[in-house]
């Protein structure tokens, strides 16, 4: 079935989540028992809660955490100035319904799921999984359901995008389900693959049985069969047979085709040259085309998981068939024919516990910095959590909530531990923590890149990607299976004038780089800036509508975003030399501490020099300047100008800019 | 109990990635070697006297044919345009693609049985990059980040290991100041990454945000804010001029630059030089396009062309100035190509067998490890991997090479894997 292409901004008009009342009561209660949790836990350990945020510290604190950004002057200051006794609470709902939230949470998952703009190993493009998903964040769908939908999923990933999931891990199964159990279900069985772990309760056998539900999953359909030649056969002629679904061509006639088309003259030196160069691109783009429209998931009822054949344990013989089971918790009886649908049922099942506290435990992680059972992608037994009843409630929430991300979200930052100041102490891993208060976090990469691009930019939403409608129609062979080499000659071409980057357009549909590329005198000072940018390699878009992963070298992968490869919680938070030369010296602070800077120019509506000086305190970090501060501003103020551009140098490499107090 | 030393093992060990122990890996307490004497330097580790203070890695990309270079053939079947011809060494043959390293064989051990199961390219270059094959769950280190795990910086101002030309190979599963520091173009060295103001409003600026963020560093003293102050420091410092200067070949003599010459990998060799000589202990550069062999024979005589004159010219640049005995040089590749030529005219993937070379840093010159049979496509007598070659400059470099690592999954982890080192390579 053909899902219909989602309109370009699809996204931005579906109706707001409004949370409803009932709904509301239940978040409130399971917000009540996490105090509870966290409550009895302090009163064991004999702590109390770190001191209550106030104002300016908690709307940074939640447009960090939920949009994904710092908050704007004017956000800060509405927010400060507003007298509703409610307001905390008003502000949490209208975070969660916003875009941004989508943008922030798509960068969640994204790392989860180690989404990468191509298909691994093929040219093959994933806009349309990663529009997906944010569709899904957008209109709420459970996660567990989302989860579900992912890996059941069955077609190519221009009719189901959902495929995405596992076309990310072809021809990789074993190692696709330990990433599956690491980000679902908390448990690391990967030392499993090779041997019984000698530390883990898993052991190789168990490994394969529960990759064996996905036995008969295939990720791949060989489209290049080669046509049969005619043959005889008992004095009859069999004629040449072709199979109407391969995309196979002869070689060399499209070469001929090629030179027949572009009138090459072969007889010389130059010709062959001009020719070679032709063959050679169609050639790449006829193999990439090809290579894509095989990714599909399928089921194959022929197909079986063995044991490999350096198997060494008693249990069972090398190249033994394996039957899928469920490995934990239990499976429930139950109609599924198909051993995919099984899985996934059980997956998401309550007879699985560990799948609703892997998710309750994530999401605690993001909001407070650190799992109430850690390592997060391999829980330990409940007997080593610091505090078991904490764990146990936020799985009671998920349950409670139905897997709702935002119900969940807003049960969590509503407590006490979130809203209380983050720790002043290094708190190590290996040491207990009850929660008085989030541990001391830098903003990740995205957070950070985000935020820049809020101080940089009037509408950080002007750009976004699309589901890549254009390069799906271009890709997809499959509605008209083979076709002639003429009209394959065509679709290569087209595919190889392609650019990905044309997938960024705003909100006018328009592509971005057109715009940048077509100079205009009406342009601001913002187009500009985009030029600028780009001469440095960046767009100014959100870190969620850029190619994903960023580039090596990138800003946001200095910054420590997962290079979505090998790990599942790849990202890290850690600091680096490249990082602080990229806040010195690099493009974005260029920018921001530049006479054309978007601060620059909201400071020159003011003419007082403190007041001045106040705006870039309020945009950057979010609060006013202590007098201390100020007495510092004075002092600075003498030299002129220059100061206040120094001054939004100095805020952005402070320490207080990259973490979340 | 079992789990509870698991659980254990993996909270210390993400803590140990978690930027606490940095602060004392990468930053503080450094063994800073002193002066520029021989590098009798033992290790602090628990490993072999050091033969070799510095490794300069230099890497092809793509796949090196060991029959035009360092193993070549006489027989028809698989000898393509290329034949062997005498050395400087005696009973040492080498490519006629490769005149001027045939002038210095006296300082190479040639390892002609190289082999492993990896024929594809990131396979392949993963493997040789760290000795370990790879699989989903881990990243593993490069030479240059184990080595700085076990020894730490040898320079306070300087990264322990430089890339020229080669992207971005990140820490694998150390702490992220155990990358590699990236360099693009050995031309611009780190000019691009210098603050483009004038230097008293940069001391200014700094000064500025010192000042302002000294109130948060006081009410939150934790290790990743500590870590981050000292960051700013090193970074600093890195801007000195002595440092630049490090990584600018423009201040070499003109008639250095002109031995080497003027591809991007002459003058990443050229800029490996010097930056071993600035205290950098691992540098890698890369020389790419080994590949287009697929398509002919005439890519694996060009590429030997732009591989031969430059890297003789760093052998003999380190030797003239004394580095060589302290510098080990290593130059290999991902795989061979098939000695037969293939129906395109061409030389596929062949990882059975390929040569790989030592120099320097203790490496006895003037011999070749192991061989092939005359077709070039059999090792008779023992075999060597890329685990073993990381092993064997380990082993130079004086790191433990027994010391068990815990990396990511808990999983125990040797510098070179399981493979052995080739001690014919110092005798």
């Amino acid at each position: 079935m053909r899902v219909i292409a989602p309109t370009i901004f699809a996204l931005a008009l579906l109706s707001a989540v409004v949370i409803s009342a009932p709904r509301a009561e239940l978040i409130n209660e399971a917000t009540s028992r996490i105090n509870a949790a966290v409550d009895s836990g302090l009163a064991k350990a004999k702590t109390a809660y770190n001191v209550g945020l106030n104002d300016h510290l908690f709307v940074r604190r939640v447009y960090t955490d939920l949009a994904g950004r710092i908050p704007t002057r004017d956000e800060v200051q509405k927010f400060v100035n507003s007298a509703s006794v409610d307001k905390r609470n008003q502000l949490i709902d209208r975070l969660l319904n916003s875009e941004d939230f989508v943008s922030n949470t798509y960068n969640w998952i994204a790392d989860l799921l180690r989404i990468q703009s191509q298909i691994p190993g093929t040219k093959l493009r994933t806009d349309a999984f990663s529009f997906w998903l944010k569709q899904q964040l957008k209109s709420n769908r459970p996660f567990d359901r989302m989860v579900h939908e992912m890996v059941t999923a069955e077609g190519r990933i221009w009719d189901n995008p959902a495929t995405g999931y596992h076309l990310r891990d072809n021809g990789m199964k074993l190692d696709h389900v330990s990433y599956m159990t690491k980000a679902f279900l908390g448990t690391d069985i990967s030392c499993a693959q090779c041997h019984d772990a000698p530390f883990h309760d898993w052991t190789q056998f168990e490994y394969y049985e529960l990759t064996s539900f996905l036995a008969k999953m295939d990720t791949r359909e060989n489209l290049q069969k080669r046509p049969t030649k005619p043959r005889k056969s008992k004095g009859k002629t069999i004629p040449a047979k072709k199979d109407p679904k391969s995309l196979y061509l002869n070689r060399n006639q499209a070469r001929e085709y090629l030179a027949k088309k572009h009138k090459i003259n072969t007889s010389n030196e130059k010709g062959q040259q001009q020719l070679r160069r032709l063959a050679n691109r169609f050639n790449r783009a006829y193999r990439e085309i090809v290579a894509a429209n095989e990714l599909v998931v399928h089921s194959d009822p022929k197909g079986v998981l063995k044991l490999p054949e350096t198997y060494e344990y008693d249990d069972a013989k090398p190249g033994q068939v394996i039957k899928p089971r469920a490995i934990f918790g239990s499976e429930t009886k139950s109609r599924a024919k198909n051993d995919r649908t099984r899985f996934a049922n059980w997956l998401i099942s309550r007879n699985n516990p560990r799948f609703s506290i892997n998710l309750g435990n994530r999401l605690w992680q993001r909001y407070l910095g650190r799992g109430a059972a850690e390592p997060l992608h391999d829980m330990p037994e409940p007997e080593h959590w610091d505090n078991p009843e904490l764990v146990r409630t936020l799985q009671g929430t998920v349950l409670a909530l139905n897997y709702d991300l935002r119900a969940i979200t807003k049960a969590i930052v509503s407590s006490k531990a979130y809203s209380a100041l983050a720790s002043t102490n290094s708190v190590k891993l290996s040491d207990p923590y009850f929660f008085p208060g989030p541990v001391l976090r830098r903003m990740n990469a995205e957070q950070i890149w985000d935020s820049l691009l809020t101080l940089m930019v009037e509408d950080p939403f002007a750009y976004r990607r699309t589901a890549g409608k254009a390069y799906n129609d271009i890709i997809n062979m499959m509605d008209t299976g083979a076709v002639p080499i003429a009209e394959f000659v065509r679709i290569a071409e087209r595919y190889s004038a392609y650019r990905p980057d044309n997938e960024l357009i705003d909100r006018n549909g328009k592509p971005v780089n057109a715009k940048i590329n077509s100079k205009s005198k009406k342009d601001g000072e913002e187009m500009m800036m985009m030029r600028d940018a780009r001469r440095n390699r960046m767009i100014l878009a959100r870190a969620s509508e850029l190619p994903q992963p960023a580039p090596q070298g990138h800003f946001l992968r200095d910054f420590g975003q997962s290079s979505r490869n090998f790990l599942v919680d790849a990202a890290t938070l850690e600091g680096s030399v490249p990082q602080v030369m990229e806040l010195m010296n690099g493009a974005a602070t260029q920018i921001l501490a530049n006479r054309n800077s978007l601060i620059f120019q909201k400071m020159k509506a003011e003419k007082d020099p403190l007041k001045r000086a106040d705006i870039v305190f309020l945009s950057i970090l979010s609060r006013k300047m202590t007098p201390k501060e100020q007495a510092m501003i004075v002092q600075e103020l003498k030299r002129g100008d220059a100061a206040l551009t120094d001054l939004i140098w100095a805020l952005l490499n402070t320490p207080e800019f990259l973490f979340i107090k | 109990m079992k789990q509870f030393a698991r659980h254990l093992d993996q909270l210390e060990r993400r803590d140990f990635l978690a930027g606490v122990a940095k602060l004392s890996l990468g930053v503080s307490i450094l063994p800073e070697f002193v002066g520029r004497t021989r590098a009798a330097a033992n290790s602090p580790g628990k490993g072999a006297p050091a033969t070799a203070k510095n490794i300069i890695f230099v890497y092809m990309a793509g796949g090196m044919p060991h029959v035009d270079t360092f193993d070549p053939k006489t027989d028809s079947e698989v000898k393509g345009q290329s034949s062997p011809i005498k050395t400087k060494t005696p009973g040492v043959q080498v490519s006629n693609f490769l005149p001027a390293l045939a002038k210095q064989t006296d300082k190479l051990a040639i390892i002609r049985s190289m082999s492993t199961k990896t024929g594809d390219h990131a396979g392949g270059n993963y493997l040789m990059h760290t000795a370990f094959k790879r699989r989903s769950g881990t990243s593993h280190p490069q030479l240059g980040s184990w080595a700085q795990h076990f020894l730490g910086r040898p320079s306070k101002s300087m990264p322990a290991s430089v890339i020229v030309s080669g992207g971005n190979p990140g820490p694998g599963f150390f702490p992220p100041d155990h990358s590699p520091f990236p360099i693009g173009d050995p031309n611009k060295g780190i000019r691009d990454l210098l603050p483009k103001i004038d230097p008293k409003t940069f001391n200014n600026r700094i000064t500025l945000a010192r000042k302002f963020g000294r109130a948060f560093e006081e009410r939150f003293p934790t290790g990743n804010v500590k870590a981050y102050s000292q960051f700013y420091d090193e970074t600093v410092k890195f801007f000195d001029s002595s440092t630049v200067n490090a990584f600018d070949i423009n201040k070499e003599p003109r008639a250095i630059r002109e031995r080497y010459g003027e591809s991007k990998f002459a003058r990443g060799l050229l800029l490996a030089r010097r930056l071993v000589e600035h205290n950098v202990r691992y540098v890698e550069v890369q020389l790419g396009g080994w590949d287009q062999m697929h398509n002919g024979l005439e890519a694996g005589q060009r590429k030997s062309a732009e591989l031969d004159a430059p890297f003789a010219a760093l052998l003999s640049d380190l030797d003239a100035k004394g580095l060589l005995e302290e510098t080990m040089v290593v130059l290999t590749t991902e795989f061979g190509r098939t000695p037969k030529i293939s129906n395109r005219g061409g030389r596929n993937h062949f990882p059975k067998a390929f040569s790989a070379v030592l120099a320097g840093g203790g490496v006895n010159g003037g011999q070749f490890i192991g061989q092939t049979d005359a077709k070039a496509s059999t090792i008779k007598g023992e075999k060597f991997g890329p685990e073993d070659l990381h092993k064997t400059i380990a082993h130079a470099l004086g790191l433990p090479i027994d010391e068990r690592i815990h990396g990511s999954g808990g999983r125990p982890f040797f510098v070179g894997n399981r493979g052995k080192v080739i001690r014919q390579a110092f005798s």
